[in-house]
């Protein structure tokens, strides 16, 4: 699969990546950040996830703009505040009680601290640890351990793709409540084609490994 | 295409994820948006370690917020420095420390605590301190007046090097020639001729200009020595005198001459005395000996005891504390040596070792002098110097072995030269005895015989009442530390040292531990490891940067200003006096043949023209009038003898300063220099001995220096400056061929970075394999992309510095932050524990020193009275013998003056760091609550304190604290600032304000006592000194005080 250092580079970039949504998902970005990430990074995350040039545009909102929509649709809003009342990213929550759970036992693996100490306006206060940003997070370290690796009762490969299953699931679930015409709705869209094409990356990286240990023991 | 292509998504995917990840690296650095929440707990790890975002470089260097020199770690973020914590290679900051080959990558993700003091971390705001020099400043108006205009740089090279009438507009000053450089170079001529024709000894012209600084290290220490010996200068002199002289010379005169410090192997000693060394708050270096101390008594293998006035930190874990009486530490010293001789509890079989050879053979690592044989005969000439061979009889004048020393033999009770007897006698006439012995017709003694008549000269009682400490506790500690074997030791610093007796006090201390023979053994006093060798010195080294292309002087370098490192009677003065038949005593200043960076002689130097007028005086990174010495600033009353020196344009007629800002002592001067701050700038700091192991800090800029560019486009500094006056000058050894090894030396760098390739390519550091210690040599090449981006960033500029070859091994040195011996290369191994260690005093081949007889015939130069050769105690004295108690009574001034250290401030320059300043920005006079009540003082209540030199005293609020002994008033170190980024000034006619909050108490160093012996008729003087080592006296003072109405402080507030 390549050499080790250029496979450690890659699994970095990609990593680096998932840490970007778990931001993009936590809170706004700043904006001359949000500047940046729309006329740098965007263009090759769409070549990333092969999309034809006219999809998966980002709006060219300026920021505050951005940060109304994320109070709006995303934040997990303080009790008898906002409007959905309850917020869409805990929709995981729907039929799979069992994922908070696992995720809880996953971050104390990791020595993630999944609850933030105190709740900022405009950013994200996650209460459980199935929560997006959280998810995104996991992932990203997930990523650079060996997939065969034991992490606790599973193996790290287990672990990546259950959190996968959820974050994919939320996604879907985003991009049916969020209007197609914000900012979100865009960046979920090309977070889910990412994810996508992530996983299947990490899985073929995961049989490649499985199949030089394989050649070693013969 | 689809984007259900595998191999083609995968292979876009790839493309886009790696340029998606290229383009966020430029971003990363603005990321504090990303949840904090994914800190991993419990350890810094990866990823979320701001070492590891991309955009953040992270460079090794050295601190100097203090002179523990610990190793650095500065995160740095589109060239502004952000943070700063400890480098994990450093031996300082971490324990063990990384190994030496772990690539940087790596040492990017460790997981142990590599940690940085307060001061340290606190240092990035001396960098950005906002009232920062930043160009060259010349004074407007007459000096101190506080009024500057920015020159350029050229202009500022062109004054001081062609002189001229440079303050013409300042009133008195109009018709004022002002030499420069030039006018003592004389065109290369300057160090061939005589500053006083009659004394051609004393050294050439160019000695007229002297270079002083307060804190310049190694590496760069290094570089303003060159500049002063290219010009033809002796005078290029640290500030040892005020910092601790004494210690150093009572050490380096009971060893070699040269070593100035051991410590104790706190990880293997069961039992410690710490006299006056204020563990947990100070010394070397702070944090290190404070976690070894910390660890070895929290797990029970260490037990200490404190003998200090004021109560340091450590005191919570010590065994003991002995509440000194102020310069009685000798009391307590002399009585246990005499206790511990009196009951033989001294290790016999290595004090009657008398050579190197003979410990060999008995298996010990060091010998000592107590055996050899003294002339005690008042009508010899060689009264009080070794016995010869050939004074003995043992063998004729003219032979090789003439001057070796006598012994008289155990095995056959006669006479015999040191280096063939196994075993010397201690006591030849008698367990106890001092009576003589007869050899060849002269009466002698054993150098242990001196030492015990002298600790029997006073009674254990009277021991007690010189120390204020009951009798029982001079028997109980020398009883418990002559009970662990060579685990024992005794160690000090500043606290015994700097008083009158200093150097006699700490020879008593050293004499402790010879007596139980714990040098060089683990668990006692140690060496520590030996330092890289910048300098080039070994066979092989890339650049011997000692020695440069370029004529000699005909002259002898001659004598310093301050007189320090002379010996008077070896002069042409002396002998004139002795021709002439007159009594060489008094000289006009004294002279001091052990001590060096004398402060107070650079200032009565100048003062008193002594031994010739000063033309240049040039000052480093040092803080006189607020600092030291004691007595003679410390206050703004411009009636201290510093102040009155420094303001007469006759006896300094030109006054340089290099400075970071304008302090209370740069104000003052004609020129000031922009100078780099310690992040900005180089160094080579080799360890201190209380790691055992090879240590070399590098100090690298770490950020480009803030200072502006010269014409050539370097940064403004001190060593820019020097440069550029050396070339304007044509001096050897800088500019065109300025290295034996050919290139040129136009750039600081030029020099530095051939430092760090001496180091890259020393071969004598060890590394344990297996039972062995084995020379590694140089170090590899550079191989992974961060070491070789160390280099890259200096090659890019300075690439004729150093050969290709010399670049991939300086860099792997650059890349660490310096080189550094393995954990477990301190100890020589094949023992279960560790024994011996593996640099040891003893592979010098040369004596510990129960007596130095190189005392016994150099003179107080003001009394004529001798030195006396061992250990000894006596009173704080005047220069001229006066004891004090006869001179400042009891009754009219009740309490000693003491000072110490808190680990928050250190020195002058950590008052520009506003966190530490927030953390304590007041310093109180503090005293025993037992006094206050007597006095009916209460916490918070202001006091005048005033001493028999300074009536008019200085006021401070008071603070009660029970671990000040009864009798002495202290006060902490760092505080009584009225200059440093305080005050006003102008600039081109502006007017800057400072920050009013920084003027805050306590400075009492204006109190501190002037020596009336040391005094002219017009009243200018200087602090008490001990004659022996010539170090400051800043615990003897003798002050009164009483309540004043409070005043109020309006101190930094959080």
């Amino acid at each position: 699969m390549g050499n080790s250092a250029e496979n450690s580079e890659l699994t970095a970039s990609v990593a680096d990546v998932l840490w970007l949504f778990a931001a993009l998902f936590d809170g706004p970005p700043p904006a001359p950040l949000w500047v940046a990430l729309r006329e740098t990074v965007w263009p090759h995350l769409r070549q990333a996830v092969d999309a034809p040039s006219t999809a998966l545009e980002l709006p060219a909102w300026d920021a505050d703009r951005l940060g109304v929509e994320y109070d709006q649709w995303l934040a997990i809003p303080v009790a008898g505040q906002g409007a959905l009342g309850y917020p869409p990213e805990r929709v995981v929550e729907q039929g799979n009680e069992d994922s908070v759970e696992a995720m809880a036992r996953l971050a104390d693996l990791l020595g993630v601290e999944w609850e933030k100490p105190s709740f900022r306006p405009g950013s994200a206060f996650p209460v459980r640890p199935d929560h997006l940003t959280v998810l995104w997070g996991l992932w990203a370290i997930l990523l650079t351990m060996p997939g065969t690796d034991q992490l606790g009762e599973r193996r790290v490969e287990d672990w990546s793709q259950t959190v996968w299953s959820l974050i994919h699931a939320t996604l879907t679930r985003l991009q049916e409540i969020l209007p197609a015409e914000t900012a979100y709705a865009a960046i979920t869209r090309i977070a889910l084609a990412y994810g996508v094409e992530a996983a299947a990356w990490q899985e073929m990286g995961d049989m490649d490994e499985m199949d030089e240990m394989g050649s070693h023991s013969e | 295409m689809s984007w259900n292509d595998t191999e083609v998504s995968r292979r876009m995917f790839v493309v886009g994820s790696v340029g998606a990840a290229s383009a966020l690296a430029t971003l990363w650095g603005s990321w504090p948006w990303l949840p904090g929440m994914f800190h991993r707990r419990g350890t810094y790890v990866y990823p979320m370690r701001t070492e590891l975002w991309k955009g953040v470089d992270v460079r090794y260097s050295v601190c100097r917020q203090c002179r523990s020199d610990c190793g650095l770690e500065a995160r740095v973020y589109n060239g502004v420095l952000m943070k700063l914590d400890g480098n994990p290679y450093h031996p300082n900051t971490t324990e063990p420390q990384l190994p030496y080959a772990t690539s940087v990558e790596e040492s990017l993700k460790v997981a142990a605590p590599h940690s940085l003091c307060a001061r340290g971390q606190a240092g990035r705001q001396t960098v950005y301190d906002r009232y920062r020099v930043f160009f060259p400043l010349k004074r407007v108006g007459p000096r101190g007046a506080g009024q500057w205009q920015t020159i350029g740089w050229e202009q500022l090279i062109r004054e001081v090097t062609e002189g001229g009438m440079l303050f013409k507009n300042a009133p008195g000053e109009e018709n004022r020639y002002v030499e420069g450089f030039a006018d003592l170079w004389r065109q290369g001529n300057g160090p061939n001729t005589p500053v006083d024709p009659k004394h051609s000894d004393l050294g050439p012209v160019t000695n007229q200009f002297v270079l002083f600084w307060g804190r310049s290290e190694p590496g760069q220490a290094t570089f303003l020595t060159r500049f002063a010996t290219a010009f033809g200068s002796i005078n290029a002199l640290p500030h040892v005198g005020i910092c601790e002289l004494n210690h150093h010379v009572a050490t380096m005169q009971s060893l070699d001459g040269k070593i100035a410090m051991l410590k104790p192997d706190v990880a293997n000693a069961e039992y410690v005395i710490w006299f006056g060394a204020n563990i947990y708050n100070a010394n070397f270096p702070m944090q290190t000996l404070a976690r070894k101390v910390a660890e070895a008594s929290a797990d029970g293998s260490l037990q200490f005891v404190l003998v200090d006035p004021n109560t340091p930190n450590s005191a919570g874990r010590a065994q003991r504390h002995v509440k000194i009486q102020p310069g009685g530490d000798a009391g307590l010293i002399m009585g246990m040596i005499r206790r511990i001789i009196e009951q033989h509890r001294y290790r016999t079989t290595f004090l009657s070792v008398p050579s190197y050879e003979a410990a060999q053979k008995a298996g010990e690592l060091d010998y000592t002098n107590a055996s050899w044989l003294v002339i005690h005969d008042s009508k010899n000439p060689d009264e009080g110097q070794f016995l010869t061979a050939a004074a003995a009889g043992l063998v004729p004048v003219a032979d090789p072995a003439a001057a070796d020393p006598v012994v008289i033999d155990a095995g056959s009770g006669k006479p015999m030269r040191a280096t063939q007897s196994v075993v010397g006698q201690l006591w030849p006439t008698g367990n106890l005895s001092n009576r003589p012995v007869t050899v060849n017709g002269i009466a002698c003694q054993t150098a242990f015989q001196v030492l015990y008549e002298e600790a029997a000269s006073h009674s254990y009682a009277e021991y007690a009442q010189i120390a204020g400490i009951p009798e029982s506790t001079i028997h109980e500690l020398a009883t418990e530390f002559t009970s662990h074997g060579r685990k024992a030791v005794a160690d000090f610093y500043r606290g015994p040292a700097m008083h009158t007796n200093g150097v006699y006090t700490g020879r008593g201390i050293l004499t402790l531990n010879f007596l139980i023979g714990n040098i060089d053994w683990a668990g006692g006093y140690i060496t520590g490891g030996k330092a890289a060798d910048f300098m080039g010195a070994y066979p092989g080294a890339p650049y011997d940067l000692g020695k440069w292309p370029g004529p000699k002087g005909s002259l002898p370098a001659g004598v310093p200003i301050s007189r320090e490192k002379s010996f008077y009677e070896k002069t042409s003065l002396y002998q004139e006096a002795v021709t002439a038949g007159k009594d060489p005593f008094p000289t006009k200043r004294p002279w001091y043949p052990f001590g060096y960076g004398i402060w107070h002689e650079i200032f009565a130097g100048t003062w008193n023209q002594y031994p010739y007028p000063v033309k240049i005086l040039l000052q480093h990174e040092a803080n006189p009038a607020w600092s030291a010495p004691p007595g003679m600033s410390g206050a703004p009353d411009e009636s201290l003898p510093w102040f009155r020196m420094i303001k007469d344009v006759q006896k300094v007629p030109l006054y340089i300063v290099s400075d970071i800002l304008i302090s209370e002592s740069s104000r003052y001067a004609d020129y000031i220099v922009p100078d780099t701050t310690y992040l900005e700038t180089w160094g080579m700091l080799p360890g201190f001995p209380t790691t055992p192991t090879g240590t070399i800090g590098v100090r690298q800029p770490v950020i480009e220096p803030l200072t502006a560019k010269t014409p050539s486009g370097a940064a403004m500094s001190v060593e820019q400056f020097l440069i550029d006056v050396a070339r304007a000058l044509g001096l050897p050894g800088f500019g065109q061929n300025a290295f034996q090894e050919g290139g040129s030396l136009t750039r600081r760098e030029d020099y530095y970075l051939k430092m760090v390739a001496n180091i890259a390519y020393y071969p004598d550091y060890h590394a344990k394999r297996g039972s062995q210690l084995v020379k590694i040599g140089p170090v590899p090449d550079a191989a992974t992309p961060l070491e070789r981006n160390a280099a890259e960033r200096w090659q890019s500029q300075y690439g004729s510095a150093l050969s290709p070859d010399q670049w991939r091994k300086a860099a792997y040195v650059l890349a660490r932050g310096g080189r550094f011996e393995d954990y477990d290369a301190g100890y020589v191994p094949g023992a279960l524990v560790p024994t011996q260690m593996t640099y040891q005093y003893g592979q010098a081949k040369l004596p510990c020193q129960i007596y130095n007889a190189t005392f016994a015939k150099t003179h107080n130069t003001l009394t004529g009275e001798r030195f006396t050769p061992v250990a000894h105690w006596e009173p704080i004295r005047l220069f001229d013998g006066t004891p004090l108690a006869t001179v400042d009574d009891p009754r009219k001034y009740p309490f000693l003056l003491s000072t110490y250290k808190q680990p928050i401030h250190s020195k002058a320059r950590t008052w520009a760091d506003k966190w530490l300043v927030e953390l304590m920005p007041v310093g109180y006079l503090e005293m025993n609550p037992l006094d206050a009540q007597r006095l009916g003082l209460r916490d918070g209540d202001w006091v005048r304190v005033w001493s028999a030199t300074y009536p008019k005293g200085v006021k401070g609020p008071l603070r009660t604290m029970p671990g000040v002994r009864p009798g002495v008033v202290s006060f902490p170190q760092s505080y009584g600032h009225w200059h440093y980024d305080a005050g006003q000034w102008t600039i081109n006619g502006n007017t800057y304000q400072g920050d009013p909050h920084l003027v805050t108490p306590v400075r009492l160093n204006a109190c501190m006592r002037l020596d009336p012996s040391l005094t002219d008729a017009e009243g200018w003087g200087t602090c008490m000194i001990d004659p022996v080592g010539g170090g400051a006296d800043y615990y003897s003072t003798r002050v009164q005080l009483e309540k004043i109405p409070a005043e109020s402080v309006h101190a930094l507030q959080v």
